[in-house]
């Protein structure tokens, strides 16, 4: 890792990634205000605390926890988080490449080894920031809120690093691209075709029999996280392949990156 | 720790680079020793470049062997603490203020920026200047600012593609003068431009490049001996037979005969003393006439 790098990279963010943070955690925030506020939520869990007594407790059912899992994977918090991940992974090498950057820092004393890994802290650093941020939202929202339901702080803070390691594969996605391409335009045009593919076949694909098994293909198949909300339970093996999905990209674009011309530019 | 006293700086043998079938590059020889400035020549897309990004090593050359300051340019990165490289479209990060970019450039150089006071000085940029986000800048002032991030640091290596595109004759002036100075200190630069009377009047060598091959080298004075020069006479007599050792009769009217000389002056000026005339003018010839012949004559090789 270089330090200038680390810290030039951290002042470009300066402006965009606290705006996406407080864009996310109002996100949080906001979800779980409405639940507290809604009369048709308070209604429909008074309903059910009546009817089932300690039921939900027992299977550990909670709509606040359900709630506040969907805001995890609704398409508001992915755009949020894909835009800092995929952003940054595709200036990271096509950007600067076709903008010139890249051959003067190169020229430099720099391995591209040390380029690549000082990008990669930041994204690994902002994704997390991200994913907390919602978490922190929502956990603020609850305590000034208070609303039906129980929210665990461990396992939402759980939940968010569970959402930075999603963020982290879309950031792969966006490095693997970026590192076979010369152009900014032409690589984030792909990474966001290949992610909104992925994102739509985690839906699509188990509608039909056949291709029910391909829907794993997405890292979106693997990131849900009403169990932990609900139970406290990590679910190890969800998280061990999000871990692949973007350890995987990363490697391929790590390499791909030391070996390749710097043509463009 | 490299050796920096090893000679030649730039060292590439049989270098060869492709990009799909296109052949950038076909055996390039170049040697540029410390205390030198090379001036590198050719029309565009001839592959100046590519062998600039080579020797900085952005490129990795299919075949051949580069050494840039006694390593491999593209294995070891090392080598790059002791060079400056201006590419011929620098991409400067624009939200940047112009001391924040020079601080970040040494900074990842990992060296301090030595030379920054003159340099600023000759090329003319206030402090005022600098303190302004470089996205408010003209041609002419990115330019120099891309001239100063390479010479900031007093490397051993400069690599200028095109570093007087843009800059008036003021600021051009004083980059000749900053480059002269760093040839004085020892330091070995290898720069391309169009600009013939530039490279003129700052290089010790020339390498001309066409096609990714070198098609010549030397001094500009070894350069030129090759060329024809033009002879103008003015003769007493309009019907004197005018038969000269090496010349070329170009054109004849009147009394003013034009001829073409190739080869040594000694002959042709024993041959004219022998002859009446009112006139004789040799021209010198100039880098322009001899970068336009060479590629004259290769093109009609071709």
């Amino acid at each position: 890792m270089n330090r200038a790098l680390i810290v030039r990279l951290i002042r470009e963010q300066r402006v965009r990634l606290p705006l996406e943070v407080v864009l996310i955690g109002l996100w949080g925030f906001l979800l779980v205000a409405v639940f507290a506020t809604s009369e048709v939520f308070t209604k429909q869990l008074e309903a059910q605390a009546d009817q089932f007594g300690g039921l939900l407790d027992l299977v550990g059912l909670d709509p606040l926890a359900q709630w506040a899992s969907i805001g995890f994977q609704h398409p508001i918090f992915l755009l949020g988080g894909g835009l800092f991940a995929v952003g940054l992974s595709i200036r990271a090498i096509a950007g600067e490449l076709e903008a010139g950057s890249l051959a003067l820092a190169l020229s430099r004393p720099l391995a591209r080894r040390t380029w690549f890994l000082s990008h990669l802290v930041v994204l690994i650093v902002g994704c997390l920031i991200i994913g907390e941020a919602y978490a922190l939202g929502c956990l603020l929202a609850v305590a000034l809120t208070n609303p039906m339901g129980n929210l665990e702080s461990v396992s939402m803070l759980l939940a968010g690093l569970q959402s930075a390691l999603l963020l982290l594969a879309l950031g792969g996605i966006g490095f693997v691209i970026s590192a076979f391409s010369s152009e900014r335009g032409r690589a984030l045009s792909w990474s966001v075709g290949v992610i909104v593919v992925l994102y739509a076949g985690n839906f699509l694909l188990p509608l039909w029999g056949p291709t029910k098994a391909a829907a794993q293909l997405s890292p979106f198949a693997w990131f849900n996280p009403a169990p932990l909300l609900q139970r406290g339970t990590v679910a190890w093996g969800d998280v061990c392949v999000l871990l692949l999905y973007a350890a995987i990209p990363l490697s391929v674009a790590a390499w791909q990156f030391a070996r390749r011309d710097l043509a463009g530019g | 720790m490299h050796d920096v006293s090893v000679e030649p700086v730039i060292s590439l043998q049989g270098i060869t680079k492709r990009f799909g079938d296109h052949a950038a590059l076909g055996g390039v020889d170049l040697e540029v020793g410390p205390g030198e400035i090379r001036g590198f020549l050719g029309p565009n897309g001839a592959g100046k470049t590519t062998a600039m990004r080579i020797i900085v090593g952005l490129l990795r050359a299919d075949e051949g062997t580069a050494t840039v300051l006694g390593g491999d340019p593209w294995g070891d990165h090392a080598v790059r603490t002791e060079l400056g490289y201006l590419p011929s479209d620098p991409g400067l990060y624009g939200r940047m203020r112009g001391n924040e970019l020079l601080d970040h450039f040494a900074a990842l150089s990992g060296r301090e920026p030595v030379l920054r006071a003159a340099a600023v000085d000759l090329l003319r940029f206030s402090n005022a200047d600098l303190e302004r986000p470089v996205r408010t800048y003209s041609k002419g002032m990115r330019q120099k600012l891309g001239v100063l991030q390479a010479v900031q640091h007093d490397p051993l290596l400069l690599i200028l593609d095109e570093p007087g595109e843009g800059l008036d004759p003021l600021v051009l002036s004083g980059l000749v003068e900053l480059l002269r100075d760093r040839r004085d200190a020892g330091r070995a630069i290898l720069f391309s431009s169009h600009v013939l009377a530039e490279v003129s009047a700052l290089c010790d060598r020339v390498t001309m490049i066409r096609d990714g091959a070198i098609v010549g080298e030397g001094t500009i004075a070894e350069l030129s001996s090759q060329r024809a020069r033009t002879v103008v006479l003015e003769l007493v007599d309009p019907t004197t037979t005018v038969d000269l050792p090496g010349c070329e009769l170009t054109d004849r009217t009147g009394t003013r005969v034009t001829l073409q000389h190739h080869g040594d002056v000694g002959p042709l000026l024993q041959a004219l003393s022998l002859l009446d005339l009112h006139d004789v003018r040799i021209e010198e010839v100039s880098l322009d006439e001899v970068f336009m012949e060479y590629y004259r004559d290769h093109e009609a090789m071709a």
